[in-house]
Parts: structure tokens; C-alpha cells; sequence
């Protein structure tokens, strides 16, 4: 069963401590043929830890999520997740995509359910997990309706529960809100914050937005345009729980600044526009 | 009223099945009725019993004398169906094997695409007195005919079916691990279902038009037979109960094959 009250002290069986190395990715590369999507990155994320990479379009932000998702499979380098070499997808490894993946030929509810079916989980099991995770993102009454009967924040919403259902010590999100409205961004982003939290998952989290990554993540890694690299780390110490005035704060409002100084660099760059 | 209705999101479930009041099954009625009724008045008042065209109701009278009859239904009837039957499911396995194969292999595709883009511009049916000389008469040439002239519809939009797969679809079967047969039974199917539906209508309907053609050209039996025999006759009433009842039975079949496939079709929903 999934921890989904309020202890956040607990954590689910085999997951790693916290202060642990949860990933660790050590100089990983990755071309397209003739393009080189990603330089040699390190990448290392705690256990429990929320850590967002900002980077200019193109710079390979979403093939080093892939990659540490084991959906592709580095030219150099290793990834390691929970002690253990990446040798493909984990089981405890859930992925949110920015289009919200959902089957439309399956109702939501078959949707929150289709990872453990896939696991073989029985029937009667997986869909009355995945009716309880629909209560939790607050979908519990449009259980038998299908994707496109939904709002695009629903159908976020529905892939954010699809994702818990494995109970995951690591989730990827990939833009998740990236197609949605600024006020559905913001909520959605406190929801998907306040399940992470309960379910101590680590999370690798890629956005566009400084703003969202400040408000959400323990450490914001800004990358250079292609190839990828990591060229700046920062350590966020705010209060938690997070709350949209978070932003107002000075320590925020210099992150802010600071991402975006490096960031409008490597965004020129990779647009073609001199520095 | 009406902008709010159009720009309504699904959830919502608002009655759009409606126009000018009246739902579209009614809608239907009142369109086949007014054609049938210009039909009939024509054949009765325009032209006045002449053999270019009979009335609706002597046609469906001598469709419903043919269909207690039989010779009619033996040699004529069953024989099509039967050859309709065969051609169609034959032509569905086979294009769907084939759209499969043409995904999963893209040497597959790459050898059969130009030959699908090419085919409905081929006289096909100027090969079946060849066929005849080969295979005879029989249900044979008959049934190569149909199910090569239906299948290749199966195939071109089972193909596309696979291919329609959602490139973040096809990643999350690959994070949650998906087993090879889940993934076509649980993604890649139902993915392609609507498509493999559409093709596979298409397909029936070509089956009958290729098993009527060919009983046309050169045949001793079937339907196709009963009217190229009518009209080379003069027998105008047998020759139009013929295309009636070829006519009813095919939108009654597709009606029905349609109602089914609503069900499993969820691009319809």
C-alpha cells in the first residue's frame, strides 16, 4: 500500500537513505549521429532530493532523463540508480511525460492502472490502487471517463497518478507542465510536490521555467547549450513547504537571477545570437 | 447557445447528435425515402414502364419472389456470400499480417509500399479470364479476384494503424517494461484497432464489388451472374431485384458490421 498520509519521516521498503547517493551518472555522452546531444555529464541526486535541470532547447536535457530513465542507452559513461549499474527501465523508476501519455482508448482509471498491469499485478488489485491514487490527485469521480473528456491539468493529473501507482523511489518528470496554463502550472506543481514529499521519492525534474525550478526544487543544475553540460549547480536552502511567496524571498529572487544570467548566455548561443 | 455547445469541453457530454431537431437516424430515413420515392415516381409517371428503369416496388416484389426461390438462392445467393465471406476474411488476415510486418520490418515496408500506392491503378479485373484459364471456372479466380482487390486496403491502413503509435506512448510501454506480447496486445492493437476497422469496412465493401464484378465478367453462377444474364435479356425487373437485393443485403451488412465496430472503435467515443 502506498504511504500516502502525512508521515514524511517514513519511507518505502528499499529505498535508499537519505543523503545517499540515489543516481549517480558519471561522464555520460550521447550523439544522434553527426549530433552530439550531450557532453561528458555528471549527474549525482540524493535520496529523497528534488532537483530540476535547466538548459536552452536542444541542449539534451531530456536524453539525460532518458537516459537515466533507461530508456536510452549512453555512448559513454554509467548511470547508477540505487547502488545498482542502469542496465534499462528500473521497476521503481516512473517517468511523467510533458503530453501526459495517456492511452485514449482506456478509461483513466485503466490508465492509472496500466504500469501494474504490466507488472502482472491482479486485476481486481491494481484498479482498486489505482482508484485510491485517483482520490489522491483528486480524479476519484472521473474514474470511467476517457483522456479526452479531460483538461489538459486532468490529464497531467492522471499521468502524475500513474506514476505513484508503482510507489517509485525515483520519478523523471519531463516538463510535465509544460503545455499547461500558468495558474494549472502552479498548482499542479505544488500537488505533484506535496506526493513526492509524502512518498520520499527523488525526483529529476526538467523544466523551461527558472521560476518553477526555484520554487520546487533542493538544487537547480543549469546546463549549456549543445552539447549538453552541467556548468552551474545551485543549492537551494528554503523553507519547506514551499509556497508561491517563496519566489519573494531574497535567497529565491538571487537564484533567479543567478540561473538566468548563465542561462541567457547559453540561450543566445544556441539561438544563433552573439554573445 | 450554439457557439457555448461547440466549444463545450467532452467532459460535459453535451446532446450533439441532433441537427434541425431531428436525431441522424431520422435524418437518414428521410434522405433514402425521398430517393427511393424520385425512383419510383420517375420509373411509374417519366418514363411509363419503359425497360431503362423499373419502380422501386416492382423491383423490391420481384427481389422478395427471388428470395423464396431456390435455384435463386442456391445457385445464385449463397454462392456469392459464400464468395464474399471467404475473400473478406482472407484478405483481412492476410492485410493484417501483412500492415504488421510492414511496421515491425521497415524492409518489409520499404518493399511493399510502392507496390499498395500503385495497386488500384492496375486493371486487376483484366486478369481474371486469365485466372479462368488457369483455375477454371470455379470459386477459385473468383476468390484470388476479391480477396487481392480487399486486401490491400486492409493492409495500407492497418500499416498506418501500427504506425500511429505516440512516440511518448511507445516510451512509457517502454519504462513501465511491457513483455513483447504486451505491448502488442495491451498498446499496439488498440492503438491500430480504428484504423484495421476502417480498412477492414473498406475491405468488405471491396469484397463484395470484386465478387459481383468478377461473376460479371465471366461466370456461370452468383449474383453478379443473375444480372449481366438479366441484362444481356432485356429482363429488366430480374436485372434491377437483382442490384435491389445486392443493395439491401450490403447496407444491411455494413449497417451491422458498422454497429459492431462503433463499439471497439474509440476515436468514435
Amino acid at each position: 500500500m502506498m504511504n500516502t498520509d502525512a508521515d514524511t519521516t517514513s519511507r518505502p521498503a528499499g529505498a535508499a537513505p537519505p543523503g545517499a547517493a540515489h543516481v549517480e551518472a558519471t561522464g555520460v555522452v550521447r550523439a544522434f549521429g553527426p549530433v552530439q546531444a550531450l557532453g561528458a555529464v555528471d549527474l549525482r541526486l540524493q535520496a529523497g532530493e528534488f532537483v530540476s535541470v535547466v538548459g536552452p532547447s536542444g541542449c539534451g536535457k531530456s536524453t539525460l532523463l532518458e537516459i537515466v530513465g533507461g530508456l536510452q542507452v549512453p555512448d559513454a559513461g554509467t548511470v547508477e540508480v540505487g547502488g545498482e549499474k542502469l542496465a534499462g527501465p528500473r521497476e521503481r523508476t516512473a517517468i511523467v511525460f510533458q503530453d501526459s501519455a495517456c492511452l485514449p482508448w482506456r478509461t483513466v482509471l485503466d490508465n492509472v492502472a496500466f504500469p501494474l498491469e504490466a507488472a502482472r499485478v491482479p486485476r481486481k488489485e491494481r484498479r482498486a490502487r489505482a482508484q485510491e491514487l485517483l482520490g489522491v490527485v483528486g480524479l476519484a469521480e472521473f474514474a470511467g471517463h476517457h483522456p479526452h473528456q479531460l483538461s489538459g491539468g486532468m490529464r497531467q493529473r492522471v499521468a502524475i497518478a500513474r506514476a505513484l501507482i508503482t510507489e517509485p523511489d525515483l520519478i523523471l518528470a519531463d516538463e510535465p507542465f509544460g503545455a499547461l496554463d500558468e495558474q494549472t502550472r502552479i498548482l499542479m506543481a505544488f500537488e505533484l510536490l506535496a506526493v513526492v514529499e509524502r512518498l520520499s521519492a527523488s525526483v529529476l525534474f526538467i523544466t523551461h521555467s527558472i521560476q518553477e525550478a526555484v520554487l520546487l526544487s533542493d538544487r537547480v543544475l543549469v546546463m549549456s547549450a549543445r552539447p549538453g553540460r552541467i556548468l552551474d549547480e545551485i543549492v537551494l536552502d528554503l523553507p519547506r513547504p514551499r509556497a508561491q511567496n517563496t519566489l519573494a524571498l531574497p535567497e529565491a529572487a538571487a537564484a533567479v537571477d543567478r540561473i538566468w544570467t548563465t542561462l541567457r548566455t547559453e540561450a543566445s548561443a544556441s539561438m544563433g545570437v552573439p554573445r | 447557445m450554439r457557439a457555448g455547445r461547440r466549444g463545450a469541453p467532452g467532459y460535459l457530454r453535451l446532446d450533439r447528435s441532433r441537427a434541425g431537431g431531428l436525431p441522424a437516424w431520422a435524418w437518414r430515413t428521410i434522405i433514402v425515402a425521398a430517393a427511393l420515392g424520385a425512383v419510383e415516381l420517375t420509373a411509374r409517371f417519366a418514363l411509363d414502364g419503359s425497360y431503362e428503369l423499373v419502380p422501386i416496388t416492382t423491383m423490391a416484389e420481384r427481389a422478395a419472389e427471388l428470395l423464396v426461390d431456390p435455384g435463386f438462392l442456391t445457385q445464385h445467393l449463397l454462392w456469392s456470400s459464400v464468395s464474399v465471406l471467404v475473400s473478406f476474411t482472407a484478405a483481412a488476415v492476410i492485410g493484417i499480417a501483412l500492415g504488421y510486418l510492414m511496421h515491425g520490418h521497415p524492409w518489409w515496408n520499404r518493399a511493399l509500399r510502392p507496390y499498395l500506392s500503385v495497386f488500384y491503378a492496375v486493371p486487376i479485373f483484366a486478369l481474371y479470364p486469365l485466372l479462368v484459364v488457369v483455375f477454371g471456372t470455379g470459386l477459385m479466380p473468383i476468390l484470388l479476384i476479391a480477396t487481392a482487390f480487399s486486401a490491400v486496403v486492409v493492409t495500407t491502413h492497418a500499416s498506418l494503424g501500427f504506425a500511429s503509435v505516440p512516440q511518448n506512448v511507445d516510451k512509457l510501454a517502454t519504462a513501465v517494461r511491457t513483455s513483447r506480447s504486451q505491448y502488442v496486445r495491451l498498446v499496439l492493437f488498440p492503438a491500430a484497432l480504428p484504423d484495421i476497422i476502417a480498412g477492414a469496412r473498406l475491405g468488405f465493401a471491396y469484397s463484395i464489388t470484386a465478387v459481383l464484378a468478377s461473376e460479371f465478367i465471366l461466370s456461370t453462377r452468383g449474383v453478379g451472374h443473375f444480372i449481366s444474364t438479366a441484362y444481356a435479356g432485356f429482363m429488366s425487373v430480374d436485372m434491377y431485384a437483382g442490384i435491389f437485393l445486392v443493395a439491401a443485403f450490403s447496407l444491411v451488412l455494413i449497417a451491422v458490421v458498422d454497429r459492431a465496430a462503433a463499439h471497439l472503435d474509440w476515436r468514435r467515443r
